[in-house]
């Protein structure tokens, strides 16, 4: 009789899937984190997420903007933090630049993009998240050599690169 | 526990003909007497019964393979030679433009300089205020992308826009509208649709109009679902009577279409105006893609409420990716409105790129029998050929006005400055001015766009300069004032003597990979500078560089530089522009419209044109002059043009006074 081999056959199939289907997500992140320009970075940051084993590629690019909007306002908050403790002219004027530049991350470039992943019109976060990456590192640059922000820009700069190269897969 | 039928069969036929084990072939009598399991085989039987049925019954009814089933099979026998990654396409009558870097919307590598990267540039309110253009389509304030449902009706050209009413970057998307009596002066009238159904909640998205023989007007649009599904959806005026069709009511039965099952419910949008085939039906072309071949769907429908996806493509090709703002229309020498076909009428697919930003046409011809476009030279075809514009110019949408007879395309020009500096300054976009669009019959393979001769109206002084010598590695001033609203219309000649002693180039040009106007040739760069101060610091060289190339052949391109154009570093700072056919006789002709951020050039009659974003820090206001220069190194040039001041269009919201 075909029906009892059918039966274990289906239910053998059915185990499989539920074992490979983490396994196969795990591998897009490897997949997608090869794409970007800082690969290692990205496979980490994705990890620390748990959504991102049963993400899709936009999901997964939308957990990377997440880290953009929760670093930009974690810097902004030492931002105001320095700025509060009487610097220098030099450094105001750098940091006061920086907090426009974050501020704009936070307000416009974030929701911009999570709209364009969410919504499948992928240019704009494409586009955005590379603004985001330029924000970060010209906020660096205004320090010359002496950035208080260095590590919080860099994270920046590297998150959001690697959220527009993930929304480039996509086009 | 019996064995689940396999019901989800994709392929009827295969499963009674495959069916596992033979002893229990449908359509046989008795059960077998070891049989143990005798319901369950019943029930197979019976199952099997209904699906010959079934399968026997659909034969008959529909012999034809839908759109989904055709599908896959369509893409897999569409390998062409060399398929795969796009590559730059061989020497054609219309060489397309050197694509080059892949450029994104705000591409800035440009800021990389000697290796440091430099902080952007602190823009002050003046700098930024004088960015608003005088006479190009804007909203008063805030984000606008893709031209919506451009038409002409009772006495007003009407536009409808992609807009974001809550800030200077995308999102949001809802439809703007504005009304003008001649493409030109545009009043603001309120918001056209806003995002206020479940079928559209997360964005009233790109359509167009279509303007039915008995004088209805229908509107079809896509709308982004409260699940993010793409659907289309279909919206009519509220008041026919109003001219300024100021209310619109969106039908209660939308949507009226969603995606084909093996279309991705992201890659399903910017339905066309609808074309009236010899069946007495209409049809409308949709943008989508499978893997990365962009392809356009084609509906069919009669009452514009219930559809037929027809089988096949209207067109695909390989590697493009998705397509979006599908635009197909029938051109020649005139005007054609979108329905005209008939044997020798060529007819245009353009494509919006999502990949690379640019907007691609080819010319072809049209089965409406087969719902098949084919182009004249697959080598250009669409995606892959011939741009409308060398510059910025994306979601490009033509309408046929009656009014003129004439076809006229709208194209979304977006910044190239940084999104901070849109935020800061409150606005982001402009739309070209309108072009008219024909076939260019000396070619036969390629459009000829120029500016709507209504915009003329704006001409006020003019200034003309009769054959001026400009020998090489010279720049002379023209003495026109401001020149930040001008237009300009030249001619040039190169020096016969030089020409011909000239050796042969023993490279090709290519604006994008070339060094700009600082880069000099034997016969070019010549042309003109705009928004450049007196001293030079900036400046927008608009130039031909001519190539001389075996047999005494000239190659012409014609090239905007921005390399200089802003002492900014967070500008985007490229040498845009193709190469242009020169016919045998002609001079070389260009006009050129500037108008404050934005520059637009129009080389031989509107063979080939380039769309520029300038963002000047010292070049403004009284600042910004025009010269005539020429750096080549072996030929003089001799310059004829004409330069007149614009006014402004005094776009303004629309008031009853």
């Amino acid at each position: 009789m075909k029906t009892p081999m059918l039966l274990t056959l289906l239910s053998f199939t059915q185990l499989l899937l539920i074992t490979i289907l983490p396994i196969a997500s795990a591998d897009l992140v490897d997949d997608t984190c090869k794409k970007t320009p800082y690969a290692d970075f990205c496979i980490s940051a994705l990890r620390s997420d748990p959504r991102s084993s049963t993400a899709d590629t936009p999901k997964l690019g939308l957990i990377m903007v997440d880290k953009v909007d929760t670093s930009a306002k974690s810097t902004l908050t030492k931002i105001n933090d320095l700025l509060g403790k009487s610097p220098d002219p030099g450094m105001k004027k750098a940091l006061t630049f920086c907090k426009e530049s974050y501020k704009i991350v936070i307000s416009a470039l974030v929701p911009s993009s999570r709209e364009s992943l969410s919504k499948g019109d992928y240019k704009f976060a494409v586009d955005y998240m590379k603004g985001a990456a330029r924000e970060a590192s010209d906020c660096e640059v205004g320090f010359g050599r002496k950035s208080p922000l260095s590590d919080l820009n860099d994270y920046e700069n590297k998150a959001a690169s690697v959220a527009s190269a993930i929304a480039s897969t996509l086009l | 526990m019996p064995k689940p039928f396999p019901m989800a069969e994709p392929n009827p036929v295969r499963s009674s003909i495959d069916h596992e084990d033979p002893e229990y072939a449908p359509l046989s009598g008795g059960a077998k007497p070891e049989d143990r399991r005798r319901p369950t085989k019943v029930i197979l039987a019976g199952l099997s019964v209904l699906l010959v049925i079934g399968m026997m019954l659909g034969f008959f009814t529909d012999t034809k393979p839908d759109f989904c089933t055709q599908a896959n099979d369509a893409l897999l026998s569409m390998t062409r030679e060399g398929a795969g990654p796009r590559s730059i396409p061989a020497e054609a009558v219309v060489r397309p433009g050197a694509r080059g870097v892949k450029e994104g919307v705000s591409d800035k590598s440009s800021r990389i300089i000697a290796g440091v990267n430099v902080p952007s540039f602190p823009w002050n309110n003046s700098m930024l205020s004088w960015q608003r253009t005088a006479f190009h389509f804007q909203p008063e304030k805030n984000w606008m992308n893709d031209p919506n449902g451009p038409m002409y009706y009772k006495g007003w050209y009407h536009f409808f826009y992609q807009y974001n009413p809550e800030g200077a970057v995308w999102g949001n998307i809802v439809w703007g509208h504005a009304v003008s009596e001649d493409l030109i002066h545009w009043l603001h009238l309120p918001l056209a649709m806003v995002a206020d159904q479940w079928y559209d909640v997360n964005g009233v998205w790109s359509g167009s109009a279509t303007i039915l023989p008995d004088g209805q007007v229908v509107m079809l649009y896509t709308g982004s679902s409260n699940e993010s599904v793409q659907l289309q959806n279909l919206a009519y005026p509220a008041d026919l009577s109003d001219p300024l069709l100021v209310h619109w009511v969106k039908h209660p039965g939308n949507p009226v279409l969603a995606p084909p099952p093996c279309i991705n419910k992201l890659d399903f949008r910017d339905p066309t105006t609808a074309w009236y085939t010899s069946g007495g039906k209409w049809r409308i072309a949709i943008g989508a893609k499978i893997n990365k071949t962009g392809m356009s769907l084609v509906y069919e429908t009669e009452d514009f409420k219930n559809y037929k996806l027809l089988p096949g493509m209207l067109h695909a090709v390989p590697g493009t990716g998705m397509w979006e703002c599908v635009d197909f229309f029938p051109v020649s020498e005139d005007g054609l409105d979108t329905s005209v076909n008939g044997p020798g009428v060529k007819h245009v697919m353009k494509v919006s790129l999502d990949d690379d930003r640019h907007d691609y046409y080819s010319i072809g011809t049209y089965d409406e029998k087969a719902n098949t476009w084919v182009p004249d030279n697959p080598e250009i075809d669409v995606g892959i050929g011939i741009r409308y514009d060398y510059g910025i110019f994306y979601a490009s949408k033509t309408f046929y006005d009656q009014n003129k007879r004439r076809r006229i395309l709208w194209g979304w020009i977006t910044e190239s400055d940084s999104e901070a500096a849109d935020v800061q300054k409150g606005w982001a976009s402009l739309q070209g001015i309108p072009r008219t669009i024909v076939l260019d019959t000396k070619t036969g393979s390629n459009l000829l766009q120029w500016p709507v001769e209504e915009v003329e109206s704006l001409r006020l002084s003019s200034k003309e300069f009769d054959s001026i010598e400009v020998k090489t590695g010279t720049v002379v001033p023209l003495d026109v004032g401001t020149a930040t609203q001008v237009d300009i219309v030249a001619e040039f000649e190169l020096d016969k003597q030089a020409l011909g002693a000239t050796p042969e180039a023993d490279a090709d040009y290519s604006c994008g990979a070339s060094g700009g106007a600082s880069q000099r040739g034997a016969l070019g760069p010549f042309g003109l500078l705009v928004l450049a101060d007196d001293g030079l610091s900036e400046q927008t060289p608009v130039y031909f560089y001519v190539v001389k190339g075996p047999n005494g052949t000239l190659k012409t391109s014609i090239c905007t530089d921005q390399l200089r154009s802003s002492e900014a570093s967070d500008v985007v700072k490229h040498v845009y522009g193709s190469f242009v056919p020169v016919l045998e006789g002609e001079k070389l002709s260009v006009r050129i419209m500037v108008d404050h951020s934005i520059v637009e050039t129009f080389a031989q009659g509107g063979r080939s044109c380039i769309t520029a974003r300038v963002y000047p820090t010292k070049a403004i206001y009284g600042a910004a002059r025009v010269f005539l220069f020429n750096n080549a190194t072996e030929a003089n040039v001799k310059a004829s043009l004409k330069i007149w001041q614009m006014n402004s269009a005094f776009i303004r919201p629309y008031s009853d006074q």
